[in-house]
C-alpha cells in the first residue's frame, strides 16, 4: 500500500527515504509523473532539417523525436508494432524513413507504416488487426526551442505547465542575439547509482556549493581563472518555487563581466531593456521532471531503475557571437562539469551516499525522515504567487516535492494505488 | 628515441601515477602542456567543444592540487587504487624540433579500496594515448597527452583520478 501522506510531507518540509528505493513508487512515478505530465525531449537545434532525429526516452520508454519532410516534429515510439524490436540505433541523424530490421517493416518520420515486407502473406482482416505504424505520444509543443511531449491526450498546455519558468527561457534564448541557443559543443553522459530524483533536487541546491564545491573556487583561483570565492550564505541570491515542480535560483548580484562588442550585438537585436535582462546575473533552473538549465548547459535526466539513473548535459552554444564568447563559456562549463570536472564529480558521489543511506528505511524501525524544512516559515509570495526565500533555503527542494505530491496524488484514490499491485 | 626507451617512459610515468605521486609526475610535464581527454571522436576543436580534460599548465596543477594537497576530494574518499597496463606502444620519427610523438594503448583498472560501499568493484577503462615528448637534459618531458577513452561519448562515473 502507497500511501502519499506518508512519503511527502510538503507543509512541513519532510520526505520518507522510501521515495529513494522503492521499486513500486518508482512504477507509480514512471505513471503518474513521467507517462502523463509534460517531459522535455529535445531542443529545435537538434533537428534543423528535414528527416533529422534524435532518440531519447520518456522514463523507461524509448522514443524517436523526428522532423517530417513539412517540418512538422514527432514524436514516437522507438518499437516496431509488429513484435516490439526497437526500430532507430542511433542517438541521432538523418534519415528518410525508419525500418526495423528483423523483418524489414518501415515507417515513415511521422510514423506511419509504409511497408510490409512480404504483404501478399498477410490477409487484408490480419493487417487490420495491428496497431499501423509508430505509436506516437499524444500532445508534442515547444516553448523557445525546448520541445517537451506528453502521453497524456488532455491536459494543461505546455505553456501553462512552463508558467513561472518562461519568463527566464526568454532570457536564456535572448543569450544569442539570433534569439535562440543551439546545443552544440559536446555532451558529458554519466550514470550514478541514487534515484533520479536526487539530480532534480540537486540541480540547483544552494545549501550545498559553500561546502561540497568549496575547493572549486579555490581552484579556479589556482588556475589563474579566479572569480573567487561566491559568498552564498550573505549573498542576495534567491530561490523560487515557479510552481509544477519548477524552481530556479538565482544570483541578480553576481554580474558576470561580459565583452562589450557582445553587450553592443545583443542591445542591437533586443534592445537594451532585453539584453540587459539577458545578461543580469546568472540562475540556474529545474524543469520538473527531468530538465535542469543553465546559461551554459542543458541537463538532461533520465531514471534508468529506481536506484541507478543516466544524465546527459549538454553544452549550450551562442550562434552570432564573437568566438572569444563561445570559447570562454566552452571553458567556464568545462571547468566545474563532466566526469573529471572540479565540481559535479562530487554531487555525483553525495548522491551515491544518499542513496546508500536510503536502503535503512528496509528496517521500518528507523526514523525514515530526511529534511528540507530550512527556511520553511521564512518563506514569501512574489508577484505572481511564486515562494520565494533565499536560495539557501531549500526552497527549490520544496518546490520538487510539492509537484510531486499533487501528480502522484492526482487522479486516483489511495485505494486504488494499493488494489492495483 | 626508440620503443624501448619510450616503454622506459611510459612505465615509468604509469607506476608514477598508479603510486599516486603527483607532484612528480607534473614535473615531467612541460609549462605548455596541453593534457587533453576528449569526449567525441571526431578531434572537435577543444576550445569550442567540452572535454573530459582539457588541461593547460595552470589547470593541470590546480586538478593536482586538489587530488594531492587539498584534503577535500570527495570523489576520490576513499581514494582510487589504480593499475595501468601499457601496451601497442609505437614510435615516430622525431620532428625538426626534436620532439617525438609516442602512441600506445592503456588498460587502466581503478578500485576504492576501504569504501563503505560494499558493492564497489573495480572498474576498468580502455584508451588509446598520444604523447608528444620533448628532450629535456637527457630525459624527456610531456608536451602533450591525449587520452582518447573507448567510452568517451558514452556515460561515465565520476573519473577524478589522472587518467
Amino acid at each position: 500500500m502507497i500511501d502519499i501522506d506518508e512519503l511527502v510531507q510538503p507543509e512541513r518540509g519532510r520526505v520518507n527515504m522510501r521515495v529513494y528505493v522503492d521499486e513500486d513508487i518508482f512504477r507509480e512515478e514512471l505513471r503518474r509523473i513521467f507517462y502523463t505530465t509534460w517531459v522535455y525531449v529535445a531542443h529545435e537545434s537538434e533537428l534543423r532539417q528535414p528527416g533529422d532525429y534524435k532518440t531519447t526516452y520518456i522514463g523507461l520508454v524509448p522514443v524517436i523525436v523526428s522532423r517530417d519532410a513539412g517540418g512538422t516534429v514527432h514524436v514516437l515510439v522507438n518499437r516496431c508494432s509488429h513484435r516490439g524490436a526497437t526500430v532507430c540505433q542511433h542517438e541521432s541523424g538523418n534519415a528518410k524513413s525508419f525500418r526495423c530490421e528483423y523483418h524489414a517493416w518501415t515507417y515513415a518520420l511521422d510514423g506511419g507504416l509504409i511497408g510490409i515486407s512480404r504483404q501478399s502473406g498477410y490477409a487484408p482482416e490480419e493487417v487490420a488487426e495491428f496497431n499501423a505504424g509508430l505509436q506516437a505520444v499524444a500532445r508534442v509543443a515547444s516553448y523557445r526551442g525546448l520541445i517537451f511531449a506528453s502521453f497524456a491526450a488532455d491536459g494543461t498546455s505546455l505553456e501553462e505547465h512552463l508558467g513561472g519558468a518562461r519568463p527566464y527561457l526568454d532570457e536564456w534564448s535572448d543569450l544569442s542575439p539570433t534569439g535562440s541557443v543551439v546545443l552544440e559543443g559536446g555532451t558529458w553522459k554519466h550514470t550514478y547509482n541514487g534515484n533520479w530524483k536526487l539530480q532534480v533536487e540537486g540541480s540547483n541546491e544552494g545549501y550545498h556549493p559553500e561546502f561540497l564545491h568549496r575547493m572549486s573556487s579555490a581552484m579556479r583561483n589556482k588556475a589563474g581563472s579566479g572569480a573567487g570565492h561566491y559568498p552564498w550564505a550573505e549573498s542576495d541570491a534567491r530561490g523560487l518555487d515557479l510552481g509544477n515542480g519548477h524552481s530556479i535560483m538565482e544570483f541578480p548580484d553576481n554580474r558576470v563581466p561580459q565583452a562589450p562588442d557582445y553587450v553592443a550585438l545583443l542591445e542591437r537585436a533586443h534592445g537594451k531593456e532585453r539584453a540587459a535582462r539577458a545578461l543580469n546575473g546568472s540562475w540556474r533552473m529545474a524543469i520538473f521532471p527531468n530538465l535542469a538549465i543553465s546559461q551554459a548547459n542543458l541537463r538532461i535526466i533520465r531514471p534508468l531503475a529506481v536506484d541507478r539513473t543516466e544524465v546527459w548535459q549538454q553544452h549550450v552554444a551562442l550562434p552570432g557571437v564573437p568566438p572569444a564568447v563561445n570559447i570562454g563559456r566552452v571553458r567556464g562549463d568545462e571547468f566545474f562539469y563532466g566526469p573529471s570536472g572540479a565540481g559535479a564529480p562530487d554531487d555525483l558521489e553525495m548522491f551515491e551516499r544518499i542513496q546508500e543511506g536510503a536502503r535503512s528505511v528496509s528496517n521500518a524501525e528507523l526514523d525514515p525522515w530526511i529534511w528540507f524544512n530550512r527556511g520553511l516559515r521564512g518563506e514569501t509570495r512574489g508577484s505572481n504567487g511564486e515562494r520565494v526565500a533565499h536560495t539557501t533555503s531549500e526552497v527549490e527542494q520544496r518546490a520538487v516535492y510539492r509537484a510531486w505530491y499533487a501528480l502522484m496524488n492526482a487522479g486516483a484514490s489511495k485505494s486504488s494505488i494499493a488494489e492495483r499491485r | 628515441m626508440n620503443r624501448a626507451e619510450a616503454e622506459d617512459f611510459l612505465y615509468r610515468e604509469a607506476r608514477m601515477l598508479d603510486e599516486g605521486r603527483l607532484a612528480d609526475w607534473y614535473a615531467l610535464t612541460t609549462d605548455d602542456i596541453e593534457y587533453w581527454v576528449p569526449i567525441n571522436r571526431d578531434d572537435a576543436d577543444p576550445r569550442q567543444h567540452v572535454s573530459i580534460v582539457y588541461d593547460d599548465g595552470p589547470r593541470l596543477r590546480a586538478r593536482i592540487w586538489r587530488s594531492a594537497e587539498s584534503g577535500f576530494n570527495h570523489s576520490q574518499d576513499p581514494q582510487s587504487e589504480t593499475v595501468r597496463i601499457v601496451s601497442n606502444v609505437e614510435v615516430e620519427p622525431a620532428a625538426a624540433t626534436g620532439e617525438v610523438t609516442v602512441h600506445c594503448a592503456l588498460l587502466l583498472c581503478e578500485y576504492r579500496p576501504g569504501s563503505a560501499r560494499r558493492d564497489a568493484v573495480p572498474r576498468t577503462f580502455a584508451a588509446r594515448c598520444r604523447y608528444r615528448l620533448r628532450p629535456a637534459g637527457g630525459d624527456w618531458k610531456i608536451a602533450y597527452k591525449k587520452v582518447s577513452l573507448l567510452a568517451m561519448d558514452g556515460a561515465l562515473p565520476a573519473m577524478t583520478f589522472v587518467l
